[in-house]
């Protein structure tokens, strides 16, 4: 049973203060207002989270100062009148959802005579503010990166698309951390039913605590088995920015850099920003590559075990003699080569991500010259097979996407046994194993191989877009994604000559 | 929104048919009709590529008639038993089509990529992916070989250009010596590997336009011809007839031959056997999934999966005894020109014209009602 905001603010004043039991973050000050100084009032907050309430330029300062030049009779009645017109304010008529609102980072007033609460913004929770991205990076376009604050980053979305067709439909997931989820969106472009989709998976589930957009991306997915995420990550609101005017959704998560998108797709994780911000013909390049890395970090390995074991005839006399040499000496088989190569790999890289920045440039000397060249002196591993894993890693660091990348860094281990096992047919057997999951795969209702599949649901546009980025001007169409019917995105003011 | 509505578009059934024709035949047909026709044999391509198109007018009638499914179509033109029967035809033709498909993959697998695998293992892993495969629908199916069929198709052109400048284009005289017996005898072989155009009709219900069935099937049929005509005047002009007759996958064994530019590679086969990989499980795939879907109707089957495991042990067990016992791909190959061959021809035919009786009466009987 929810408690009411009364006109006692004694009575409110204890209620708060059972609620607020034992938190001693939480600052109480009693005050009175109004030129006889009779009015008495409560404010709370979250310290750190409010400034100097006595400060001009705070919505709270500039509020308290006009109460207190204020005669006290006519304080309720400015109250009363001017609540709602004062920015950045909410009223609250229970104890309950004025103390959710307080802890969103914000200041709580309660005036003697007054059933209401007040919730006034001030700065809010501390955070690290708009930064540089760490991931993603581009050759060219916006450097800025997603804030850990949602609103931050809604605005960072909406400073790139000033129209009012961007939606924000805000709700709220975790039982107690009472996480801001914010879904992004373009009006006229979402499909209705995507919208439903995410959001009655959203309803479907009740968590303790939301710490990362990650939370919510493992619970509302529909595939949990599969190793391919079926949300996008970026932490770019560039990034996010276009999708949205692509009829896609973006989810915000409080306290959480990266944003979700969704629906999405192989193609959409291999596309970057920066490839519709330069030429076409580098953007096509560069896209090509991305593609063969994708398939190369997961076969590579196996494909050298399946070679090397089992169907010598393919490689050249002279080839296949060096490689013989150069595995002269070393006493395991190919596949414990492979192995103990990605699991020094997988070791270094997971030991630089957790060491302090500084010295995780030391990880990569010590990784790729002390670890390498020993190995292969000591005759522990062959040059070649360095060669392998290390060009097997660059495959899987030329994905844009680190969550789509993992994918392929696990299931690279699948190939690697089932192509020591069972030579070409082990990887033909692979290949098709991950096609046919990848075939049924889907992202909220899209194929995940679409538009290499069914690209005349959008009468073929869409795969002006894919292995290759066609000249800008010919990207007259949104994918398909969006709505139909609303698909155009280029116009042409008059015809060219 | 464009999934899960168990419809798959004419482009994805074209190039499911197109591998579905193509695979088999290829890897089969060469050294068959260098046997009996010599270099006639693109002439009996040509002869069956004819009546292939004939005998898609014929489905096509029977499509234009077709309101729901086939069963249903059939219980309307012959009846409950009559239909149940021949959808046993139907479920039997296609468990056989599966197991003698997963004999032939086997085979290809332990002549090309895996000589020390046993047969029943290498058929057992098969079998394995294809349960994976059906389980996962019809659509997952569908986007796996539109996806495949330029990746497969793609370096296949490359080597059949590359293969073709050391064709000899003496190998390909003299035409016309066949006797009519055996030119006819290599024509009906030809076309009975067409045969799985057929599967067309159990196709509608899953097409999202099903009035451009019959157009995807003549051009699947048309395209799978022209390609396997270019591979036997390619493999014919590089083997010349005798060795032709006598190799038994030519196609794959010109792939062994094929030079790469750069020499980077030695030999491409074990790359290129892929290609038979791929679409001889394709084949196999619709086999088990039609004979799992027919056992499903005639059991009435809804959530559970009995049929499809049922047809997978069947398919395997008959696979086994296409392997351990010597005549029975001969017996199967009797079967299929004696029985199948004809039935399948005759069927369509009959229930197409049953169908013209019955619109005729019913035309007739309307105007007095």
């Amino acid at each position: 049973m929810p408690t009411p905001v009364t006109t006692s603010l004694q009575q409110n004043i204890h209620n708060f203060n059972r609620l607020f039991a034992d938190c001693a973050d939480i600052k109480k000050r009693r005050m009175k207002l109004g030129r006889d100084v009779k009015t008495e009032c409560f404010i709370a907050y979250v310290e750190v989270a409010v400034g100097n309430m006595l400060l001009e330029n705070s919505v709270l300062g500039k509020l308290l100062n006009t109460l207190w030049e204020m005669p006290g009779e006519e304080i309720l009645q400015y109250l009363r009148e001017n609540a709602m017109g004062i920015s950045d304010l909410t009223e609250y008529e229970t104890m309950e959802e004025a103390a959710t609102g307080m802890l969103t980072g914000d200041a709580l007033f309660f005036v003697d005579g007054y059933d209401r609460a007040l919730k006034i913004k001030d700065k809010g929770y501390p955070n690290m503010g708009v930064k540089e991205t760490d991931s993603e990076k581009v050759v060219r376009g916006s450097n800025e990166g997603f804030a850990e604050s949602v609103k931050v980053n809604t605005a960072l979305i909406r400073k790139r698309l000033r129209t009012p067709k961007v939606k924000v439909r805000e709700v709220f997931a975790g039982k107690r951390s009472v996480t801001n989820v914010d879904l992004v969106y373009m009006e006229d472009l979402v499909r209705p039913e995507l919208l439903s989709a995410i959001e009655k998976r959203l309803s479907e589930f009740e968590i303790d605590m939301v710490g990362d957009s990650g939370v919510i991306e493992q619970l509302t997915e529909g595939s949990w088995f599969s190793p391919f995420p079926q949300f996008q990550t970026t932490q770019r609101p560039d990034r996010a920015a276009m999708a949205v005017a692509e009829g896609r959704i973006v989810l915000l998560t409080d306290n959480s850099p990266v944003a979700l998108l969704l629906p999405t797709g192989y193609n959409s994780f291999i596309q970057t920003s920066d490839d519709y911000y330069m030429r076409w013909e580098i953007a096509s390049f560069t896209r090509i590559l991305r593609y063969i890395a994708s398939v190369l970090a997961m076969v590579l390995p196996g494909l050298y075990l399946a070679v090397t074991n089992f169907h010598t005839q393919i490689l050249p006399t002279d080839l296949l003699l060096s490689f013989a040499a150069a595995r002269q000496g070393v006493p395991f088989p190919a596949l414990v080569e492979i192995l103990i190569m990605e699991l020094a790999f997988e070791l270094l890289r997971e030991a630089g991500v957790r060491l302090p920045g500084a010295m995780s440039n030391t990880i990569g000397i010590v990784g790729g010259l002390i670890i390498g060249q020993a190995a292969v002196d000591a005759n522990i591993v062959s040059p070649i097979v360095v060669i392998v894993v290390a060009l097997t890693a660059l495959c899987s660091f030329a994905i844009p996407n680190e969550e789509f990348a993992t994918a392929f860094r696990l299931l690279k281990f699948g190939f690697i046994f089932l192509c020591a096992w069972l030579g070409f047919f082990g990887f033909l057997m692979s290949m098709l194993l991950v096609l046919i999951h990848l075939s049924h795969l889907e992202s909220f209702g899209i194929p995940y191989l679409m538009p290499f599949v069914g690209p005349d649901l959008n009468d073929y546009q869409d795969q002006r877009d894919t292995l290759l980025r066609m000249p800008l001007g010919w990207l007259s169409r949104r994918p398909v994604y969006t709505r139909e019917h609303a698909r155009r995105k280029l116009r042409w003011k008059k015809e060219k000559e | 929104m464009f999934s899960n509505n168990q419809k798959i578009s004419v482009r994805q059934i074209g190039r499911l048919l197109i591998l579905d024709l193509f695979g088999v035949g290829s890897l089969l047909l060469p050294g068959m009709l260098s046997r009996v026709a010599g270099p006639d044999g693109v002439f009996c391509i040509l002869a069956a590529l004819g009546m292939g198109l004939v005998y898609v007018w014929v489905l096509g009638k029977v499509l234009d008639q077709m309101q729901e499914d086939y069963y249903s179509y059939m219980k309307n033109r012959i009846g409950v038993i009559g239909s149940d029967l021949l959808m046993v035809f139907y479920l039997f033709l296609f468990l056989l089509t599966a197991s003698f498909v997963l004999y032939q993959l086997t085979g290809l697998i332990r002549a090309w990529l895996l000589p020390e695998g046993g047969y029943p293992f290498v058929s057992f892993l098969l079998v394995l992916l294809a349960a994976y495969a059906t389980v996962r629908g019809l659509e997952g199916r569908a986007r796996i070989y539109e996806i495949l069929f330029w990746l497969l198709f793609g370096p296949l052109l490359v080597m059949l250009l590359l293969a073709a400048r050391n064709t000899n284009v003496d190998y390909w005289t003299p035409v016309f010596f066949t006797e009519p017996a055996r030119f006819f005898r290599g024509t009906l072989w030809v076309f009975a590997f067409f045969l799985p155009v057929f599967f067309v009709l159990f196709l509608k219900p899953y097409c999202a336009k099903p009035q451009k069935l019959k157009g995807c099937a003549a051009k699947a049929m048309m395209i799978a011809a022209g390609a396997l005509a270019v591979l036997y005047l390619i493999l014919l002009g590089n083997f010349g007839t005798k060795a032709l007759s006598a190799l038994k996958r030519p196609a794959i064994t010109l792939m062994s031959m094929v030079k790469l530019p750069g020499g980077f590679f030695a030999r491409m086969d074990a790359f290129m056997t892929a290609i038979w990989f791929f679409s001889l499980f394709a084949l196999m795939n619709t086999g088990v999934f039609y004979a799992g879907h027919i056992l499903k109707e005639l059991f009435h089957e809804k959530k559970t999966h009995y049929s499809l495991l049922a047809v997978l042990a069947g398919c395997y067990m008959i696979g086994q005894w296409f392997f351990g016992y010597g005549e029975a791909v001969e017996l199967f190959a009797s079967f299929l020109m004696r029985i199948a061959l004809p039935a399948l021809v005759v069927l369509p035919l009959l229930l197409w014209l049953l169908g013209c009786i019955q619109i005729k009466r019913e035309k007739r009987r309307t105007p007095h009602e």
